[in-house]
């Protein structure tokens, strides 16, 4: 009986600590707790893998971390940063795009969690104070999803009419919905539906089809929503467009400004000043930055000597990412002031392949 | 000891043993997989399938595929107001432009893990937009392969308009919500579509050009799109 009771216990032991080394990463997490600054996601679509490099103010590496989720982060799909924490959406593997979580990096806690949204590859999504609002079109039908932070509890609805969602964003209890929608006679267009946050409840639908078909992020700045149109719908065809659309929630009107570059594919915020990165993300061309004051509309322009297919503005510098390299900007005296790059591609292994997909900012 | 509490402790020693097999096979990382996939995957589809799609044959054809469009032209891609009638394909140095133009195919090589050695094609939708079939059904997504994939041809079929590819596109789309065709020899089926399938089906239902070789038989493997004469390359990653 004595032999029988230490068997069990042994073995009981034994199953445990299996159990907790399964769960646990194998690696120090508590590296997101250290300082570093911005953080450079390299990912494949191949198998579900994907390495974090972290990188110091001074752009040398602090760490990289290694995760079994395939094709995370995407230049049209950009991590988003929200109270400390990080979400970036990973796709799995390219041919099944069967992963149904958002990828969550609690940078004061050091640890990472993956919310299911219960959207197979989710192709745009938006983080607010309460939610994640995510989308995805499959076999004809385009789903939205709102999953509660607090509890993870997820709401669907479908959209009806939707070929696609571009962009989303909320401001105010109100969540809108960049749509591209497609006719019977092949002809593109675009919609901007509004939905109350809380209850997903219509409250407006515009056609936006004269602003555009494909568009950057959404930004807002007092009660204006800010975003770049990139493409429009012209003679049957998609053509480049080079305008800033700028929605008066008050007033319901839409104004365009005119830029000195076209595609304005991704848009920063800091204070008055709008940051426009001009890249076609799809044809990996790059070209410059404008910056545009919001409130006195002044509009310059600069020309980038390297590519750049993201940008982040934070506390007076400008990171900006290319398939290859990290590239930093001081912003001070409203000037783009070239301070600093590395190289940050750091898997370089034939099989998988991984490219670099994204970055976020401490 | 006493038989009774031997026979108790062997029973014990199987049931620990059973869960921890059970246990170790939930963690490995095939039990993960396998858990995420289609409910239409079978063993006997996927082994009827591989049949087709040995690992070496397959790598040797992307070899001869890829050899074959690097030592042959690579065109620009159709001006708006082309004319199959009379205008021809224009050859261009270089590897021509990542493609945006509804209509114009995609086709990677690569390899995905624990699936069909077969790379994977598409079909442009919008600027930033592409449409291709996969296990769980037809999607809308980033027209990110000139990142995302290792490698990547662009190729436009020589003898349609612009319109008639943005037709074909808008054909792809209508067959949203059919499930994945696993008998990759079935390609007369419309019921259910495989990723080439889908590409090759909307040319030869709406103008009756057939974009498959010889290759597989009546199979359409995604780089056969590229390796046709009916297909001008118009980019190469």
């Amino acid at each position: 009986m004595k032999q029988l009771r230490n068997f069990l216990l042994i073995t009981a032991s034994a199953l445990c600590i299996f159990a907790c080394s399964s769960c646990v990463s194998g690696q120090d997490e508590s590296a997101y707790l250290d300082d570093f600054r911005i953080g450079v996601i390299e990912t494949t679509g191949q198998e579900n893998k994907t390495s974090i490099s972290l990188y110091n103010e001074s752009l040398d590496l602090v760490t990289s971390l290694d995760y079994k989720l395939g094709s995370m982060g995407s230049f049209f799909c950009l991590p988003q940063k929200k109270d400390n924490k990080v979400y970036v959406v990973p796709e799995g593997i390219s041919t099944l795009s069967d992963l149904t979580v958002v990828f969550c990096i609690d940078l004061t806690k050091g640890t990472t969690e993956e919310i299911d949204i219960g959207l197979r590859g989710a192709t745009a999504f938006f983080v607010n104070d309460d939610y994640i609002f995510s989308s995805v079109s499959w076999n004809g039908e385009t789903s939205l999803s709102r999953t509660s932070l607090l509890d993870h509890k997820t709401d669907h609805t479908s959209l009806d009419s939707v070929f696609f969602v571009n962009q989303i964003y909320t401001y105010n209890n109100r969540l809108f919905l960049l749509c591209m929608t497609s006719t019977d006679s092949g002809s593109l267009g675009s919609r901007l539906i509004e939905l109350d946050t809380e209850s997903l409840a219509l409250i407006n639908e515009t056609d936006f089809s004269e602003f555009g078909v494909s568009f950057s992020n959404i930004t807002h700045y007092k009660e204006t929503l800010v975003f770049g149109s990139v493409h429009r719908w012209s003679d049957m065809l998609e053509v480049d467009d080079q305008r800033l659309v700028l929605y008066d929630l008050s007033t319901n009107s839409v104004a365009t400004i005119d830029l000195a570059m076209k595609y304005p594919a991704q848009l920063a915020l800091e204070k008055a000043s709008l940051y426009i990165l001009h890249a076609s993300l799809p044809t990996q061309e790059s070209f410059g930055i404008s910056v545009f004051n919001l409130d006195t509309h002044r509009l310059v322009y600069y020309e980038l000597s390297h590519e750049a297919f993201q940008i982040i503005v934070k506390d007076n510098m400008l990171y900006s990412l290319g398939n290859t390299s990290l590239y930093t900007y001081d912003l001070s005296d409203d000037k783009l002031t070239f301070v600093s790059e590395a190289y940050v591609k750091q898997r370089t292994e034939k099989q998988p392949y991984y490219y670099v997909s994204s970055m976020f900012v401490n | 000891m006493h038989k009774s509490k031997r026979n108790t402790i062997s029973h014990l020693i199987a049931i620990l043993v059973v869960v921890v097999l059970a246990f170790s096979t939930m963690l490995s990382p095939a039990y993960a997989n396998s858990a995420s996939k289609n409910k239409e995957t079978s063993l006997e589809k996927r082994f009827a399938a591989a049949d087709i799609y040995d690992e070496g044959s397959c790598d040797d054809y992307a070899r001869a595929v890829s050899d074959m469009v690097l030592s042959s032209t690579v065109f620009a891609d159709k001006s708006e107001n082309f004319d199959p009638r009379s205008d021809q394909l224009t050859a261009v140095r270089g590897f021509g432009t990542y493609p945006t133009r509804r209509g114009v195919i995609l086709v990677t090589d690569d390899k995905y893990k624990n699936l069909f050695p077969t790379g994977h094609a598409g079909i442009v939708a919008s600027s930033s937009t592409i449409i291709d079939s996969l296990a769980d059904g037809v999607k809308i997504r980033a027209n990110n392969w000139n990142t995302a994939h290792k490698t990547c041809y662009g190729v436009t079929v020589g003898s349609t308009t612009v319109a008639q590819d943005a037709q074909a596109v808008d054909w792809c789309g209508t067959k949203t919500g059919k499930p994945y065709n696993y008998d990759f020899s079935n390609v007369s089926t419309r019921s259910k579509f495989y990723c080439s399938q889908l590409v090759w089906a909307a040319f030869k239902d709406k103008f009756g050009i057939d974009l498959n070789t010889s290759a597989y038989g009546a199979v359409v493997h995604p780089s056969e799109l590229v390796s046709t004469p009916k297909t001008g390359t118009i980019y190469v990653k």
